[in-house]
């Protein structure tokens, strides 16, 4: 049986792929925000931050919570962190298939 | 070097050979010789089967270290254009079974000293990513990730 990974690593790096997203962030990493002042440096509609929300909440990258009529917004740096570690995990396993080929190449053939 | 751009996050490496693209090209598709290099340091390789044309699929078969576990990886191959490039996509049969795989593309270029080879793995495509037509922002993934680390 395959255990189901906890962090949705396709939906972290689709997340990551929007630059208003990463913008979006790069700003909770200073601390948590309304949503209302997620959207105020952004020429973009709230419906359309919302939206963006959706995808990072989605990834698990945002936690987003009620506190009276606001929407307060929180990062979660875990995902982003696993997603790093993936990444590096690959470029172990690549760097080390690519040394294992040029040995072989130079094997003399 | 990792870039985010508006295709997704990627991997990419390069590495050069004193030795021709056709060679190096052979060796990357040829299953006899497949099996006679890849995987990391330990790794057993106990069966290659390719098949070699766009649609076509292949398998790798691996024995982790010490007598360890088999592992198997396999995928499509989606563009094939000796011996310059070779694109497919790749996915270990013990990954979850809703996981997208994952596509790696191998350029193989000539220089006067052999060939330069250009590796870009793609992690996780979507139909979002698919669909997208702009490019995003070109930058360092490992930058963003330190600014938002907590």
């Amino acid at each position: 049986m395959v255990k189901r990974r906890e962090v949705k690593l396709d939906l972290v790096f689709s997340a990551l792929a929007d630059p208003t997203r990463r913008a979006i962030l790069v700003r909770l990493e200073k601390g948590e925000a309304s949503v209302t002042e997620l959207a105020a440096p952004f020429r973009v509609s709230m419906p359309a931050i919302s939206k963006q929300l959706n995808v990072l909440e989605r990834a698990g990258l945002v936690e987003r919570r009620k506190i009276g009529r606001t929407h307060h917004c929180r990062l979660r740096a875990r995902p982003l962190s696993e997603a790093q570690q993936w990444l590096e995990r690959y470029r172990r396993f690549w760097e080390l298939n690519l040394d294992a080929l040029e040995r072989y190449l130079n094997q003399g053939q | 070097m990792t870039a985010a751009t508006g295709q997704g996050i990627r991997l990419e490496l390069k590495r050069e050979f004193a030795h021709s693209c056709e060679k190096v090209f052979a060796a990357i598709t040829q299953p006899d010789r497949v099996m006679q290099w890849m995987g990391p340091p330990g790794v057993t390789n106990l069966d290659a089967v390719v098949d070699l044309r766009v649609g076509g699929s292949y398998r790798f078969t691996m024995r982790g270290a010490n007598d360890g576990p088999v592992y198997k990886v396999a995928g499509k191959y989606q563009e094939i254009a000796p011996p310059h490039l070779l694109r497919f996509t790749w996915k270990w049969e013990h990954a979850p079974a809703d996981e997208p795989p994952m596509e790696v593309v191998f350029q193989l270029s000539h220089t006067s000293t052999g060939c330069l080879l250009e590796l870009t793995q793609t992690g996780f495509p979507t139909q979002e990513e698919c669909d997208r037509h702009t490019h995003g922002w070109s930058g360092s993934f490992q930058r963003l990730s330190q600014l938002v680390k907590e």
